[in-house]
């Protein structure tokens, strides 16, 4: 029995793709099969499909609510209808038109709200929606009023002229393809960049990656997606009208997404089809928002993956129960890591200076005219009490924060640091005093989100999965293992990092940040909370790293540590440099033992 | 010049309900950075409730104007309790958006189901005589607003600077850790913060139907105007939020006289978006220490 599950196992894929290919052959053969009245449901499930799955893409990858979007359907079908019938154009010139104008009018709302982040996003295209609504009621001319436009003629191609079932095989195909596409978007770098986003939108730019960038794109696909689904609906109904695109509708479509389960790919179809025969079993006329509500809210609280996210969970569980008693296919270990590093740059010369750095919050002055320079592959480590400026001066450094004064040159050059994930783009990478790995993410794709800055492929690349898009995962895969492999990680690479021990997440967490090619290194704290063996480990990686020509500056309070691995020592505090040597001589200094240990210490030890 | 005048106190009046209704965003908000998106549908509540109570079961005014205001202050305790607490997770948390959105759709459709959707106007104390400043004719019972609003906003004050809830509140929204680590409760203070909301929604809804007609359907578009107010100023800006709820409801009584009734709503959202372009933070706000991702 065991044995022929992991023969299943093994061919797991091809089992998915062949229950898929099944499921979509009978509902292709559904036309032939039902009567119009269920055609009719399912093709409204299908339309629901396209937008929600947009929608998705927002919810559950990028981590933002649009509660607008029944507006962007809006915009769709009535640009396509008016278009038709008015203009005479053909389907498929206008529902191109729709969904450039969905897009549009999406873009014009989601550019400064997304820019402004958090809860703007949902509460402007609550807005939206509201308006777009009150504009098809009012704007006569080109809406028609409450009456809405109708007589809006059926799409023909080659002379034929689509029917229901025909239209319903049309939104069956575009649905399939819009699945498929959002697979292979969660399967790239583009998906990873968003999920990593979503988390963190912190440690993500530290990796490069720009929340804007990643944010906007998913929102600019919802928008075209629900455009086409608006003027697929339009041209088959052949009459639309304001009632259709309510904030009610708006609410639909997020719960659709929600109780599916926002993140899974499957999720909007479950979704759609329980609301869409939900109405049909109850039919209800009173209180039917607030069961959508309370739909809404017992979802929220007891299934918050939704029903497919906590059924694939517990699939999952058990699928790996089976698959762990199998033996992991061996993969080639390189001890040798030739292409990680390309850039072996001349050591001595200075890689970083600080000139005179200035930092206040409100009144309080935490950096005091900072300047240093940090060689060309040494390690420098700042060290200082609790306080003293330390970390600050890694995020003025790293363009989390700007400084009020002073100026930073990298390599010679002028440094100027717009934003963290600007700095990273320029060669510096950092980790953070707390881990900040992505937990929905598995180790190696934590790894692999580091080269999403650097290596990502264009956004149709990722959806279309085209052969420079699978040439590009193999790449950074390798380069994923050759990184783990670096850092001495042994275990399973396949695991949710929230599942790794504190340890190795801070491991992991550096082979991330080396995955977006930094010439400088920024590490903060890595040994907190580590093991002696494990101190022993970052140790020598951080030998390897120097000895690669990287330049590393290491905040750490393990004097014994920051004593074997430094070259240089910069003291730290209250904000102002006591002092840069060897280690040997700064950790030796009355002055710094006096920081660290108080005046009356060093009196009373005198 | 007496109907601009006319206008502006016309404005003033609807402003000063918008800034109202506004600053309970910004009183969650700054504690514990979530809001409840069901706002609206508060203050709608806090209207019906109100013309049900004086029209329908007789109750002498001031008694159900408190009422009105105490039952929703209560009812946004429960909604903190169920909708908030176990979704405030951080600052990318999306969850608490949609449960409060759906807590609106229910009160909503609760109060349609046991209301209907007939729309009534609360007779207001002062009668329905007029005012004549300098030519303007303005009914008293739209001036009254801007005294009434004023006294609650200096109550506000009050109980922000002296009580010692409003100390924890001011503690809390500037660093929650610090205040748990002093031992006071923070889910308590967040509790406080909704009340405080809450009441502020009801007292707005029961304010309202004194000049206005409520019926159920207008929560939604209160909650928006009111989300505009807050966006303009910045949502953690609560002198902001004052203003800008003033200068929203003058400009919207303007652009109905001068430009176009049908179309007021679009402008304003059009004026919010573009602020957004050209201030994010709002048009009000001190910049803070800003964190460049």
């Amino acid at each position: 029995m065991n044995s022929f599950l992991q023969l299943g196992l093994r061919y797991r894929g091809t089992a998915a793709v062949t229950s898929a290919a099944i499921i979509v052959a009978l509902l292709a053969a559904c036309p032939w099969l039902m009567d119009t009245y269920y055609l009719n449901l399912l093709f409204m499930i299908g339309t629901f499909v396209i937008t929600c799955t947009g929608m998705n893409l927002l919810i559950g990858y990028c981590g933002i609510v649009s509660i607008g979007h029944a507006g962007l359907m809006a915009t769709g079908a009535y640009v396509s209808s008016y278009l038709s019938t008015q203009a005479g154009l053909s389907f498929w010139v206008v529902a191109l038109a729709g969904m450039l104008m969905s897009l549009v009018i999406g873009s014009l709302i989601a550019i400064p709200t997304i820019k402004a982040g958090g809860v703007y996003l949902s509460m402007i295209t609550i807005a939206f929606g509201v308006v777009i609504h009150e504009v098809l009621i009012r704007w006569d001319a080109f809406t028609g009023g409450p009456l809405g436009i109708s007589g809006i003629p059926k799409p023909e191609l080659g002379g034929y002229r689509f029917d229901l079932k025909s239209m319903y095989l049309l939104v069956l195909a575009v649905s399939v393809l819009v699945l498929v596409l959002i697979r292979n978007l969660r399967r790239s770098a583009w998906g990873r960049a968003m999920i990593a986003t979503k988390e963190n939108e912190i440690a993500a730019a530290s990796l490069g990656i720009r929340k804007f960038a990643v944010q906007y794109a998913g929102f600019a696909f919802s928008a075209v997606l629900a455009g086409l689904s608006g003027a697929i609906y339009a041209h088959a109904n052949s009459f639309i009208s304001p009632d259709t695109y309510h904030f009610q509708t708006s609410v639909q479509l997020v719960l659709i997404v929600i109780l599916g389960g926002a993140g899974t790919v499957l999720g909007p179809v479950v979704g759609a089809t329980i609301l869409v025969f939900l109405p049909e079993l109850l039919q209800m006329e009173k209180l039917r928002m607030a069961l959508y509500g309370g739909i809404m809210f017992a979802v929220l609280f007891f299934l918050p993956k939704g029903i497919v996210g906590t059924a694939g969970q517990l699939l999952g569980r058990k699928i790996r129960g089976y698959a762990k008693t199998g033996p992991s296919p061996a993969r080639e270990r390189n001890s040798e890591t030739p292409q990680l590093f390309a850039h072996a740059s001349s050591s001595g010369a200075v890689m970083l200076e600080l000139n005179g750095i200035h930092k206040h919050f409100g009144g309080l002055h935490a950096l005091k005219d900072v300047s240093f320079s940090v060689a060309t592959g040494a390690v420098h480590s700042l060290v200082g009490p609790n306080g003293a400026g330390k970390t600050t001066l890694l995020n003025v450094i790293s363009g989390l924060y700007s400084a009020n004064q002073g100026t930073l040159s990298l390599r010679g050059k002028s440094l100027n640091p717009r934003s963290l994930s600007d700095v990273t783009m320029l060669g510096i990478a950092r980790t953070f005093q707390h881990s900040r790995l992505f937990k929905e993410l598995t180790v190696l794709e934590n790894v692999m989100v580091g080269m999403a800055g650097r290596r990502r492929v264009g956004f149709a690349h990722a959806l279309l999965h085209t052969p420079k898009q699978r040439r590009d995962e193999r790449v950074m895969e390798e380069r994923a293992h050759l990184l783990l492999d670096l850092i001495g990680y042994e275990g399973d690479r396949d695991m949710p990092a929230s599942q790794l021990p504190y340890g190795h997440q801070r491991m992991v967490e550096i082979a991330r940040a080396l995955a977006t090619e930094p010439d400088l290194l920024l590490l903060d704290e890595p040994a907190a909370g580590m093991t002696a063996a494990e101190i022993g480990q970052l140790e020598q990686l951080l030998r390897k790293l120097t000895a690669y020509g990287l330049t590393i500056i290491l905040i750490e309070h393990h004097m014994d540590f920051v004593q074997r691995i430094s070259d240089t020592v910069t003291v730290l505090d209250f904000g102002k440099v006591i002092g840069t040597g060897k280690p040997e001589e700064m950790l030796t200094d009355p002055r710094v033992i006096q920081a660290y240990l108080g005046a009356e210490e060093v009196a009373a030890g005198a | 010049m007496s109907l601009v005048l006319q206008l502006m106190i016309s404005g003033l009046a609807v402003g000063c309900l918008y800034a109202l209704i506004a600053l309970g965003y910004s009183l969650t908000y700054v504690v514990n950075g979530t809001l409840n998106m069901s706002q609206g549908q508060l203050v709608m509540l806090g209207g019906v409730i109100m013309f049900g109570f004086t029209s329908h079961a007789h109750l002498p005014f001031l008694v159900s104007f408190a009422l009105a205001a105490a039952l929703v202050a209560l009812l946004n305790l429960g909604i903190e309790r169920l909708a908030i607490r176990k979704f405030d997770r951080g600052p990318n948390a999306i969850e608490w958006v949609l449960s409060t959105i759906a807590v609106g759709i229910i009160i909503q459709d609760v109060a349609l189901y046991f209301n209907g959707p007939d729309e009534g106007v609360t007779p207001s104390p002062v009668g329905d005589g007029m005012l004549r400043i300098m030519g303007a004719g303005v009914y008293w019972k739209e001036f009254v607003f801007l005294p009434v609003v004023a006294l609650l906003l200096v109550g506000l004050i009050v109980f922000y600077k002296k009580s010692h809830w409003g100390l924890w509140l001011r503690a809390t929204a500037d660093n929650r850790t610090a205040i748990e680590i002093m031992g006071v409760s923070s889910n308590k203070i967040v509790a406080v913060a909704y009340v405080l909301s809450g009441l502020l929604a009801g007292l707005g809804g029961a304010l309202m139907s004194t000049n206005y007609a409520v019926s159920v359907d207008i929560g939604l578009a209160l909650g928006l105007k009111a989300i505009s107010v807050a966006i303009l100023a910045g949502v953690n800006n609560p002198k902001g939020i004052v203003a800008a709820g003033l200068i929203l409801g003058i400009a919207e009584v303007f652009i109905g006289q001068y430009i176009s009734t049908a179309f007021r709503e679009m402008f304003v959202y059009g004026m919010v978006i573009l602020v957004l372009y050209w201030k994010p933070a709002g048009l009000f706000n001190t910049s803070k220490t800003v964190i460049k991702v």
